[in-house]
């Protein structure tokens, strides 16, 4: 590695005054040139000379970038696990400092607990699955310390693409694009429910308190992965730093088949087809004002009598020639999709008793049009699958030019 | 009861398939497995309406619909379709461009197969070219599956490769029962429809007007054209011998072709 003359005395200079002249100067750069011809980056050099000189330094956990001995170092248990493997305790769990943290494994048999403050002695580092583990032998010493004075930990953010988001994973810094969100009442504070996109997928989310606005794009710093019904969603509670981005994130919109949707056990996606049937049970429905569930009289199996309010549901087939699946359109959508109002439409029912008009109203406008949507899919088995969708467009000339090339390529 | 996916299917890889064996269970769906490994009960299709028939003293119509690769036939029952459907077939008169979803049907000893209609309406060109688009893309996927499975691949390693059981299950059946897949003759097909010149030029629908070609084409000194050789040039226009047999059958008895000795043929 090249490095200019006086990057090398910056270097110099810092590992003379640490070391407190334990060594001189020329020494130091004397050593430091010659890690460096064998390409050895500079911070990882400095450790190593200083863990040479000084071993009772202690390490904070930004300095550990590579392979490194005689690691003494003062942090706090982050979390900590225990398994037995051939007769012996090891423990393992992640180690902090207000510079970051670090996962690490021991032989020494000692109790720890979260929250813990310890002092490590003769330690290394090693990286284990590419990442950079601290191991205390059994040579090495983990003491307890009570009422050190110790900073907040800074957790090290892990970057990822929404692709990537398993459950468990936390202190998260992810950037995506907010294609959908809804307000909801929760018991003490408001919540916003959404879907967050970038261009490798789409992860559901909730907010609590605040409020992100569709079609905007935001990085979220400290956000983590909550399980719910088997099915992960990105959690952004009040700590975490939520930084509008002037850049307009691309969004995938790779077209799945319901099929694969099925197979994969998908949440959400772009899927295109045709409408091929408006349901008879599309139309005018009575909900309970309380819960909003539909309701086949006044009474309601939680709320009892009640006076119902009505709604509009439209129930129709959407079929992609590889499954076919029930579509639920909302009243906005059914507004939308026939061009009248909730208030119109109810007065061509009125009008027109026994016939059902907005089964017809919506026919005259969806059936045999090829959409593409984005849907939330419900799936029970193959025969109820479900999509409640958030955006419904037409095909137009775009798409067919999409789709076209996309043959173009598997043909030629 | 599994609500049917409308397959989009082009109308020659349609009538190149077999009709499967029912199981005898009740109500059961019939269903059709093409070349290419598509079971297929429901259909949606577009293309021009070039004909109907009302038969059965005005409660039946029957009828074709070509979608440039073929033609469809179908037929609609006045006391069993959809009032809109009868409405539609009784009310619009060929030549139309048609949306039609039915499903699949076999009549008579021979085992015809039509379509039962669904839904039938008129549509635009920009739907006939979505569902030419989305057929095509259909058709390539299962291409490139039996390519898969032509080269070893087993089951479960495509299973797990995100390829649809379903689909693996039906393309292996079609590859036990039709042997040959035609891979060349469908990728042609993909390849005229893109607008990009195929192998085959300006292939002819009338398979008496091919042979007649051929037999002047492949004549050998004036003796007449082998009966081998016009078979191997005819497979390459996607036609079988058993067809080849009946045209050249059909051509003696017109009377627009002779045979100056064994297994030679000449046109008059």
């Amino acid at each position: 590695m090249k490095m200019d003359e006086k990057e090398v005395e910056k270097y110099v200079d810092e590992i003379f005054k640490t070391l407190n002249g334990k060594i001189g100067k020329d020494e130091i750069k004397k050593l430091f040139n010659l890690w460096l011809s064998f390409h050895y980056p500079p911070d990882l050099i400095k450790q190593k000379i200083i863990q040479k000189y000084a071993p009772e330094k202690l390490l904070k956990i930004s300095d550990i970038k590579g392979e490194i001995k005689n690691i003494n170092m003062v942090a706090k248990v982050v979390s900590v696990k225990t398994n037995e493997k051939d007769g012996r305790i090891i423990t393992s769990g992640f180690l902090g400092d207000e510079t970051g943290t670090i996962p690490f494994t021991t032989s020494i048999n000692v109790q720890l607990k979260k929250g813990d403050v310890i002092r490590i002695t003769n330690a290394y580092s090693s990286p284990f699955n590419n990442v950079l583990r601290v191991y205390i032998p059994g040579n090495g010493k983990i003491e307890s310390l009570d009422n050190y004075p110790m900073e907040r930990v800074q957790f090290s953010l892990n970057s990822y693409t929404i692709d990537k988001l398993q459950k468990n994973y936390r202190n998260l810094d992810i950037k995506g694009k907010v294609i959908f969100v809804e307000e909801r009442e929760g018991q003490a504070k408001k919540r916003y429910t959404g879907i967050l996109s970038d261009k490798t997928g789409s992860v559901p989310f909730t907010s609590w308190g605040k409020k992100l606005e569709q079609g905007k794009s935001y990085r979220f710093k400290g956000a983590y992965i909550r399980e719910f019904k088997n099915k992960i969603y990105l959690n952004i509670d009040e700590n975490v730093e939520i930084i509008p981005l002037d850049e307009d994130i691309n969004i995938s919109e790779t077209v799945e088949n319901l099929i694969d949707a099925l197979n994969q056990n998908l949440q959400y996606g772009f899927f295109e087809g045709i409408i091929l049937e408006v349901k008879d049970d599309t139309g005018i429905i009575a909900r309970c004002p309380v819960c909003g569930r539909t309701l086949k009289g006044r009474e309601c199996p939680e709320h009892g009598s009640v006076s119902p309010v009505n709604d509009l549901i439209g129930k129709v087939t959407f079929d992609d020639g590889t499954l076919a699946s029930t579509m639920i359109l909302n009243r906005m959508q059914m507004e939308k999709l026939t061009g009248k109002t909730f208030e119109e439409l109810m007065k061509m029912v009125v009008s027109n008793p026994g016939i059902s008009v907005i089964k017809e109203e919506i026919e005259k406008k969806i059936l045999m049009i090829p959409y593409r949507i984005f849907a939330r899919i419900s799936i029970k088995d193959v025969n109820r699958i479900t999509l409640y969708p958030f955006d419904l467009r037409q095909l137009d000339e775009a798409h067919l030019k999409l789709m076209r090339e996309n043959i173009m390529g598997m043909i030629q | 009861m599994t609500r049917e996916p409308a397959w989009r299917i082009f109308a020659q890889e349609f009538n190149d398939s077999i009709v499967l064996e029912k199981k005898g269970e009740e109500k059961e769906a019939n269903y059709i497995l093409t070349r290419l490994g598509a079971k297929v009960n429901r259909l949606f299709l577009v293309g021009i309406m070039e004909n109907k028939n009302v038969m059965n003293e005005n409660s039946f119509i029957t009828g074709s619909v070509n979608d440039l690769t073929g033609t469809f036939h179908f037929s609609a029952d006045k006391n069993y379709s959809n009032p809109s459907v009868w409405k539609f077939l009784s009310s619009n008169e060929p030549p139309n461009r048609v949306a039609l979803v039915g499903k699949v049907r076999t009549y008579g000893e021979s085992k015809n197969l039509d379509l039962r209609v669904e839904t039938i309406m008129e549509c635009d060109e920009f739907l006939e070219e979505y569902w030419k688009l989305s057929a095509l893309r259909n058709m390539l996927y299962r291409i490139q599956i039996i390519h898969e499975i032509q080269n070893n691949s087993d089951r479960k390693t495509l299973e797990k490769l995100g390829y649809p059981s379903n689909y693996l299950e039906s393309i292996t059946l079609a590859m036990d029962i039709f042997k040959d897949q035609r891979i060349d003759a469908y990728m042609n097909l993909a390849r005229q429809l893109m607008g990009i010149q195929g192998e085959i030029e300006n292939r002819e629908e009338d398979p008496e007007k091919n042979i007649l070609d051929l037999i002047e084409k492949l004549d050998f000194e004036g003796k007449g054209a082998r009966y081998e050789d016009i078979v191997e040039n005819a497979s390459k226009l996607n036609m079988e011998r058993a067809a080849v047999d009946e045209t050249l059958n059909n051509l003696l008895e017109k009377g627009l072709i002779y045979e100056p000795s064994v297994n030679f043929f000449k046109k008059l």
